[in-house]
């Protein structure tokens, strides 16, 4: 049965656009915000204590981390638009995205945890921070892992196709 | 040969869908059996606080999740079936069209929804603001929607390859 490719051309376009709006955003925030940030530094330490630099890392490996699972995923789309479907660098790649994904939603806890208390408040107090993941990552990331799953099961069948022949 | 993949993610994914699913039950259940017959017997109390805008639109979204159980039960079907190492088959592919015009149908119905109540219900938080509008949500409905036609794809391409193969031997 053959099967439209349009979710696959959507798909490749949107990663494109995302890594492109990614890179604005990287740019937008050393430009604008880090000069600030630096300036007003010792707020946020009076704030946050010692924590503040451990926000501000895990806040700019939050800005680059994406970029690994975006670009891995991409060329999986790439990959699957030229025809190469089964293949070890597909799953390869999609073991980055799943893992990327899931580190991603890992650094995100931290910094959400640490930011959360100090954004929001509930009279006057310290809100508390209930879910600090990304519940859509997450789940975007179990079905990659699935995926691989299919992949593999479809190398293992293309093998045995090309030796048959 | 292949490496073989952990079939971990699969089995995590499938008890996900598994209870997404029980929870949607539970709450169905619990508003047939406990709060629809409490909204029956003071009807016209909740009426007059409620416009009628808002009772519809409170029905409108419980229709919804119900059938939304509909398209998930097909990709929990399909789930079990990849963990029964039963990958290339028909079956597979049908359950997951079912599953993908279920989810296109469902955001759409969302989008509806969310336009009925911004321009017929007059609904602010508890604060009395205007709700913004979860843009990102659709965007995740969205893009989920999509991966699953790509998996459709990779399935029909994989069908192929097992049709050729059985051919073969």
């Amino acid at each position: 049965m053959k099967t439209s490719k349009i979710a696959l051309h959507i798909l490749y376009w949107l990663s494109n656009i995302l890594i492109v709006l990614m890179l604005y955003s990287v740019l937008r925030y050393f430009i604008i915000y880090f000069p600030n940030s630096i300036k007003y530094w010792d707020i946020l330490v009076e704030e946050l204590g010692s924590m503040a630099i451990i926000e501000k890392i895990s806040f700019i490996t939050l800005l680059f981390l994406p970029f690994i699972p975006v670009i891995a995923f991409r060329n999986f789309m790439r990959n699957l638009r030229k025809e190469l479907t089964f293949t070890e660098k597909n799953i390869k790649l999609l073991k980055k995205v799943t893992i990327g994904l899931i580190i991603f939603d890992l650094i995100h806890i931290i910094w959400y945890s640490i930011v959360f208390p100090i954004t929001f408040t509930i009279d006057g107090q310290p809100a508390p921070c209930l879910i600090p993941f990304q519940v859509t990552v997450l789940f975007f990331a179990l079905l990659m892992w699935g995926l691989r799953h299919i992949l593999s099961n479809g190398l293992s069948l293309k093998q045995e196709n090309d030796l048959t022949i | 040969m292949s490496k073989q993949v952990s079939h971990l993610g699969l089995i995590i994914l499938f008890w996900v869908v598994s209870l997404i699913i029980g929870y949607m039950l539970y709450v169905a259940i619990r508003l047939i059996a406990f709060d629809l017959p409490y909204l029956i017997e003071n009807w016209e109390a909740f009426a007059n606080v409620r416009s009628e805008a808002v009772l519809f639109l409170i029905i409108l979204n419980f229709a919804l999740s119900a059938y939304f159980l509909f398209p998930l039960w097909s990709f929990r079907k399909f789930l079990k079936n990849l963990k029964e190492s039963q990958t290339f088959a028909e079956r597979n592919i049908s359950l997951l069209e079912k599953f993908s015009v279920g989810l296109f149908v469902f955001i759409l119905a969302r989008i509806l929804i969310e336009v009925y109540w911004r321009f017929f219900t007059n609904m602010t938080d508890t604060y009395g603001n205007e709700v913004p509008v979860q843009y990102s949500s659709y965007v995740a409905l969205f893009l989920f929607a999509l991966s699953i036609r790509v998996i459709i794809h990779l399935l029909s391409s994989g069908v192929r390859l097992k049709q050729e193969n059985d051919l073969t031997i």
